[in-house]
């Protein structure tokens, strides 16, 4: 099951949190669709500033949104002006007080969506396929990364027949539900039509906590 | 910088082909990605070509100077490039399977092999994804702005854990049980 299913979605509740935080019943419906609205709108404006995830939190009349990007600079723009801008946007989309949290990531090469945006962008800037993946995912190894697999799915190098290539390095357990894996998918826009790209980060296992509870010593120590 | 594959494989089966050189692929690399290259200085390529088996192997060490934006305020930081990378052509896809995983072949097409594209392709594939200037490596502030502020993924996590509060409308809950100890 673990071959197939999304592995981010498997995860959700075990290893993953939600990226989504609020709590609503009969408004349900309308917060999700505005949910829907604010990361169609932030996908779309903050295309090139390398997005990685778009966390929302909801408090009364009051909107976070948190954008974890490898690119701050890009989101912020000269001055301040362009997060400026896409806070009064977001603020009129949602007829909310939207705070905007931007979030630098540390290490961009463990990041499944920005290490397959990094393939995507190699490969419409004409980059041969097999010098952009293997390069990228050598890079990733050298971040940390306890294993990785890409797959490039479409016209390779422009060739008449479309067809898929996946290499892969390390381990990627997907069905250990303990083990961090980043998974995304993303488009390149080439000349000879989309290629899809598909990135599986493996980062390691995560192990639960352990409780230092006053009950379970006594269970432990039985009665 | 080009050369035709069947005219290494006759004239370099035995000696190899070295190169000491100096290209330019500004042009190609700032109209490729005009976004991530602002300036790309002369780049030095020493190397070394050799036959084996009808394919040919491609070793370069590679020298030059990039300008890029900084990923966190898009001032521009120059970002020196030392590095080197083999690569093997072969003339027919069906000979791809022979190398091992982690080499780079590439599949020569119309028998050309397109020496300034391999080394422009690998200096796009060495800027990293994140880029800062030397002030910012150092620097412990981050921008912010009413209403939106940058934060390190590190710091994060203390501040969520900062402004975690129980939701008051349960925080009643706690006085039901006074004489337990929250133990969880």
């Amino acid at each position: 099951m673990g071959q197939k299913i999304n592995p981010t979605g498997l995860r959700v509740g075990i290893i993953r949190d939600w990226e989504a935080k609020w709590y609503a019943e009969k408004d349900f419906a309308t917060y999700l669709r505005e949910d829907l609205k604010i990361r169609k709108y932030i996908e779309k404006r903050l295309a090139d500033a390398s997005v990685s995830t778009v966390e929302i939190e909801r408090a009364a009349n009051r909107v976070n949104v948190s954008i974890h990007t490898a690119k701050p600079g890009m989101v912020i723009g000269k001055g301040g002006a362009e997060v400026e801008n896409l806070r009064k946007e977001l603020n009129n989309l949602t007829g909310k007080k939207v705070h905007i949290n931007i979030i630098e990531i540390k290490k961009p090469d463990l990041d499944a969506k920005l290490v397959g945006e990094n393939i995507a962008r190699q490969l419409e800037g004409r980059v041969a396929f097999r010098r952009a993946m293997k390069q990228t995912m050598q890079r990733t190894m050298r971040s940390g990364a306890k294993g990785i697999k890409t797959q490039v799915a479409g016209r390779l190098n422009g060739a008449d027949m479309s067809r898929i290539e996946s290499y892969s390095e390390g381990t990627v357990p997907l069905h250990t539900l303990r083990a961090d894996i980043d998974y995304a998918w993303v488009e390149a826009h080439t000349t000879y039509g989309a290629l899809g790209v598909k990135t599986w980060i493996y980062r390691g296992e995560i192990l639960p906590e352990k409780k230092n509870s006053v009950q379970g010593n006594t269970d432990k120590g039985g009665k | 910088m080009e050369w035709s594959l069947k005219d290494l494989v006759r004239d370099h089966k035995h000696e190899p082909l070295q190169f000491d050189e100096t290209v330019d692929v500004k042009a190609d690399l700032t109209s490729r990605d005009a976004v991530q290259v602002l300036d790309v200085d002369p780049v030095n390529v020493k190397g070394v070509l050799s036959v084996d088996k009808g394919h040919v192997i491609l070793y370069v060490r590679l020298k030059t100077q990039l300008t890029v934006p900084s990923t966190r305020s898009l001032t521009p930081v120059k970002l020196p490039l030392d590095f080197s990378f083999t690569e093997f052509y072969v003339g027919d896809a069906a000979a791809v399977n022979q190398f091992e995983e982690d080499d780079v072949v590439i599949v020569v097409e119309d028998d050309v092999i397109d020496f300034s594209k391999a080394v422009a392709d690998n200096i796009l594939l060495q800027i990293p994804m994140q880029v800062l200037s030397d002030e910012e490596v150092n620097s412990s502030k981050l921008p912010e702005g009413p209403d939106w502020e940058v934060i390190r993924e590190d710091e994060l996590e203390a501040h969520k854990a900062e402004n975690k509060q129980v939701d008051p409308r349960l925080a009643k809950l706690k006085e039901l049980f006074p004489d337990q100890e929250d133990n969880h």
